[in-house]
């Protein structure tokens, strides 16, 4: 069943003129942030976002909880329309809708404890009895890994992976369907790492919420995700069946990303593909396929016809790619 | 002669929580053009032992409170600042993990690879500017000519890192201490980046002193590395000895909580990663027993009671732990789920 | 729970207080306590001065005329034959009057201001630009040119300095509510459905309140001085009022041969001013993270 459905979301920042550009009356420009993509979450299931930094995929995750307004597009949630949606009545969906954020530092209050943190979601839906809050973030809290007497204290008194378990307690307090995860482990050291994938794992099994993983570490996605959507510049370039994309990617730039990967082991070599240059420019994105001044087998066509997300034959389940030479 | 020789090195600082030992007696060598990876999270002390050999430590909390740094066989520890300022950029070269931080804003990239170039070579202007460009085309750096007039905010991470490099370059230093040079890189500009380090090792016979976290880095890059815990050296070998047939619980917990690549092509239903229960301690004082015991599955009194000596386990492969002939077995069951 | 998120850093006395700070770690902080004491020696003086061997600051007497300081008249007297004593004690009151009602009124008014200037677009773009104007004038001179208008009384000088006072700390609220709007920590308040009142009043205003307290600090300072400057000019508090600023105006003709006439008032004035720049110094030195050592 269909929990999520995005379609031709689309997230233009508009760039500030300078006062010099603004007197020539250089034409306003945007940066084409997430440029029309299209996906669907299931109940229950994980779907991994990833791609490199200014890919556009946190802005995707961003606008599903309406942190960004969408410039275009539509998502729904359950059949609601979340983008057109007034803020007041998108409030009430919240509930449904939860967001983990990167820094476990940043994202916690330092003046409220986690009582009072992870007990903001419940007074803001209605648990104002003082008693029954405090009962729930305990149970809260313990279903994380921390201990209930530790609800009194401050975030600075807490490790990073510690604080990263209080944001994930507070996103689970209202019973959420979906949350979006937002590279909820790449501030955390390796030990620590494993120790919240492996929560959020048990969380899903026990709880059946669907996860929005945004992140940039391939190994890590791949192993939370049941499906992966690749981002590339603003647009999604392959999406598939976990299996099916480590198994065999399609697109250049997903066969690039896997390869470029360090492994800890010796014994594979595997050959590189090292893309040249940097990521264009999001203000003014290439031409036809936004990869194709880096990709190794561009051909004319590519600078002329943008390819669209079509089904490739031969592949285990679901499994899409936008490239005019994918078979 | 190694070209670098770390012997019993003692950092502290003095921090809000008081004293805290950042390095704990930390022994290791470079050979010349090898090189060495030391691999650890943070606050295990690997950036504080590239700081201390560079003796950059922040002054006043941090300073060296022990043991020798010997570079061809001259004590780093006791140089004065002026004859260290000799060494630095021209024996020994570092690169950070944040190149926007360590260039300075207001000037452009040939004032500033220029500058190191001057400084330590002695060349008149036009001689400085063909080194400069030979510098940058070094690193492969594109449309080199043209970018040197411009200023560090206008060029990309992987870019600024580059420059980086060739400022670090520029006077054939004969060890490079990269600290996290690539962590705060997209994977597939950690891939050029970490390519052109690895041509220019071979290609200038430098050696390199590399700090990282990951080890997957420490596989593509290094031939050997030290893993560090707390301040001290836990494991030493041959990267695929390590990587391959870890002998110290900690290198076990440390690889087997990273997901791999390509984990979802085995079959079977998906395995939890290992955990290593706990978090990292602070050591404020020399150790006396194992720092990894309260987190070890193998821990037994013996380990937090006396400090692991560092013991051959293999042809130059050293483990410090009590239990080493047991980690074997643990590495299987761990891998089988079991643990 | 709403009450001690609202209590400021400062006021929690709570064992651990937010950011690990506790009342006793502020207070312990050497320059907050020298300030500090000296503020409360100032205070306890304005307070208390009718029971402090004082008479009437007003009163003349022909024995007391420029008397030089002694046991008997301890900062002498001055060229009407007032006691310099007294008037420097009752000074006191004038001169942290000023201050702090500066201090307290241009905080709410700014406060405010920067409040809605941070949230509501056209507040921002009208208003701000007013402020710009405003600060575009130097603060004497806009005190001047009110008092002129208004007439000298205390409480036009309080309302002259506040006007000065209030740009700055209308852009000190705004910049910091415009970054703390984009922090992780106020986002994640809107993600879990914090309606707008409580995103204000749990997340915003504490975390404004800190750079606030050290500002206010700073014009508490700035007001006692630009009282006495404004006195010295003849443009402040009415002359026969015992204000610091009015008794160097007074004694500066005569520095020559009875400097204690300005000496005593000045040194009142430094002192305070010190007493509480040095808070402010210590206010900011502990609640600016920037400023602790991690």
């Amino acid at each position: 069943m269909t929990l999520l459905q995005i379609q031709d979301l689309k997230k233009h920042f508009p760039v500030r003129r300078s006062a010099m550009e603004w007197l020539k009356r250089a034409p306003a420009q945007s940066v084409h942030a997430v440029d029309g993509i299209s996906l669907d979450i299931a109940a229950g299931e994980t779907l991994g976002l990833v791609g490199e930094s200014g890919c556009g995929k946190s802005t995707v995750g961003r606008s599903i909880v309406r942190l960004e307004d969408a410039t275009a597009g539509t998502i729904n949630l359950n059949g609601a329309p979340i983008t057109t949606l007034s803020r007041g009545a998108f409030r009430s969906l919240r509930k449904d809708v939860q967001f983990v954020f990167q820094d476990p530092f940043a994202s916690l209050n330092p003046r409220m404890t986690v009582a009072q943190a992870v007990g903001e979601p419940l007074l803001n839906f209605g648990m104002t009895d003082p008693v029954e809050r405090r009962a729930r973030v305990a149970e809260l809290i313990e279903r994380v890994g921390l201990r209930p007497d530790q609800i009194d204290r401050f975030p600075h008194e807490f490790s990073g992976g510690q604080r990263q378990r209080i944001g994930i307690a507070r996103a689970l307090g209202l019973n959420p369907k979906l949350i979006v995860l937002d590279e909820p482990v790449s501030a955390l050291d390796v030990s620590v790492q494993a120790q919240v994938i492996n929560l959020l794992i048990r969380l899903q099994q026990e709880f059946g919420i669907a996860y929005l993983f945004i992140a940039h570490d391939l190994a890590v996605v791949e192993h939370i995700s049941d499906r992966v959507a690749v981002m590339y510049l603003g647009k999604i370039v392959e999406i598939a069946e976990k299996r099916s994309l480590f198994a065999r990617p399609r697109h250049p730039y997903t066969q690039a990303l896997l390869s470029a990967v360090p492994v800890a082991d010796t014994d594979v070599r595997r050959d590189k593909i090292i893309l040249k240059g940097d990521l264009p420019s999001p203000i003014n994105p290439p031409s036809g396929c936004r990869f194709r001044t880096r990709c190794p087998i561009v051909q004319s066509i590519c600078a002329k016809e943008e390819p669209p997300l079509r089904p490739v034959s031969a592949a285990v389940g679901t499994h899409s790619t936008a490239c005019h030479f994918a078979e | 002669m190694a070209l670098l020789e770390i012997e019993t090195l003692s950092t502290a600082f003095t921090s809000r929580q008081g004293e805290v030992l950042a390095v704990d007696r930390l022994s290791l060598q470079v050979e010349r053009g090898e090189t060495l990876a030391i691999v650890g999270e943070s606050g295990c002390g690997k950036s504080v032992t590239a700081l201390s050999t560079m003796r950059l430590l922040p002054e006043p909390h941090g300073r060296i409170t022990g043991g020798h740094i010997r570079f061809e066989g001259r004590d780093l520890a006791g140089l004065s600042e002026a004859d260290m300022r000799k060494v630095r950029g021209r024996d020994i070269a570092m690169i950070f993990q944040e190149p926007m931080t360590s260039l300075n804003p207001a000037l452009t990239i040939q004032r500033q690879i220029g500058e190191t170039v001057r400084l330590h070579m002695k060349l008149n202007k036009s001689d400085v500017r063909a080194r400069s460009l030979e510098m940058l085309e070094l690193v492969q750096f594109p449309e080199a000519e043209r970018r040197l007039t411009q200023y560090p905010h206008e060029l990309s991470g992987g870019m600024r890192q580059r420059v980086m490099i060739a400022i670090a370059l520029a006077c054939d230093p004969k060890l490079l201490i990269a600290d996290e040079p690539t962590t705060a890189l997209d994977v597939t500009i950690q891939a050029q980046i970490l390519e052109i380090l690895r041509d220019l090792s071979a290609r200038l016979g430098m050696a390199t002193l590399l700090i990282t976290h990951d080890l997957g880095v420490v596989a593509e890059m290094a031939a050997r590395v030290v893993v560090m815990y707390a301040g001290r050296m836990v494991e030493q070998g041959a990267v695929a000895d390590v990587l391959r047939h870890p002998r110290h619980p900690y290198t076990v917990g440390l690889l087997a909580a990273v997901p791999k690549l390509g984990s979802s092509l085995n079959e079977g239903p998906r395995q939890s990663l290992a955990e290593i229960p706990g978090t990292v301690p602070l050591v404020r004082s020399a150790q006396t027993s194992c720092a990894f015991a309260p987190r070890c599955p193998l821990a037994v009194d013996q380990c937090r009671r006396e400090l692991p000596p560092a013991v051959e386990v293999g042809p130059s492969h050293v483990s410090a732990c009590w239990r080493t002939k047991d980690v074997p077995a643990m590495a299987a069951k761990l891998r089988e789920g079991a643990l | 729970m709403n009450a001690t998120v609202a209590s400021t850093t400062v006021a929690s006395t709570t064992g651990s207080a937010p950011d690990g700070l506790s009342l006793r770690d502020v207070l312990r902080h050497p320059t907050i306590m020298i300030g500090g004491s000296i503020m409360l020696i100032m205070i306890a003086a304005a307070l208390l001065a009718p029971w402090l061997g004082t008479v009437d600051p007003q009163s003349l007497s022909g024995a007391r005329r420029l008397k030089p300081p002694s046991t008997d008249i301890w900062f002498g007297g001055d060229m009407v034959g007032r006691d310099v004593y007294s008037r420097t004690i009752y000074g006191a009151r004038i001169s942290l009057m000023v201050g702090l009602s500066v201090a307290a009124i241009s905080i709410t008014i700014g406060l405010t201001i920067g409040l809605l200037a941070g949230f509501v677009r056209w507040v921002d773009a009208i208003v701000m630009r007013v402020m710009d104007g405003l600060m575009a004038i130097p603060s004497i001179l806009l005190a001047v040119a009110l008092i002129a208008l208004t007439g000298a009384s205390v409480a036009n000088v309080i309302l002259a300095i506040t006007l000065s006072e209030v740009p700055r700390v209308s852009r000190l609220v705004r910049s910091t509510v415009l970054s703390l709007k984009e922090r992780p920590f106020v986002e994640a308040a809107i993600v879990v459905g914090t309606p707008f009142p409580a995103l204000l009043w749990r997340h915003i205003l504490p975390n404004t309140l800190a750079p606030l307290l050290v500002q206010g600090s700073y014009i508490f300072a700035a007001a006692v001085l630009t009282e006495a400057a404004l006195s010295f000019i003849g443009a402040g508090t009415p002359p026969e009022v015992p204000s610091w600023g009015n008794m160097i105006s007074d004694g500066r003709l005569v520095f020559q041969i009875a400097p204690h006439l300005v000496i005593f008032p000045g040194v009142a004035l430094a002192l305070t001013v010190l007493a509480v720049n040095m808070i402010g110094d210590g206010l900011r030195d502990v609640l600016d993270p920037n400023f602790r050592a991690r």
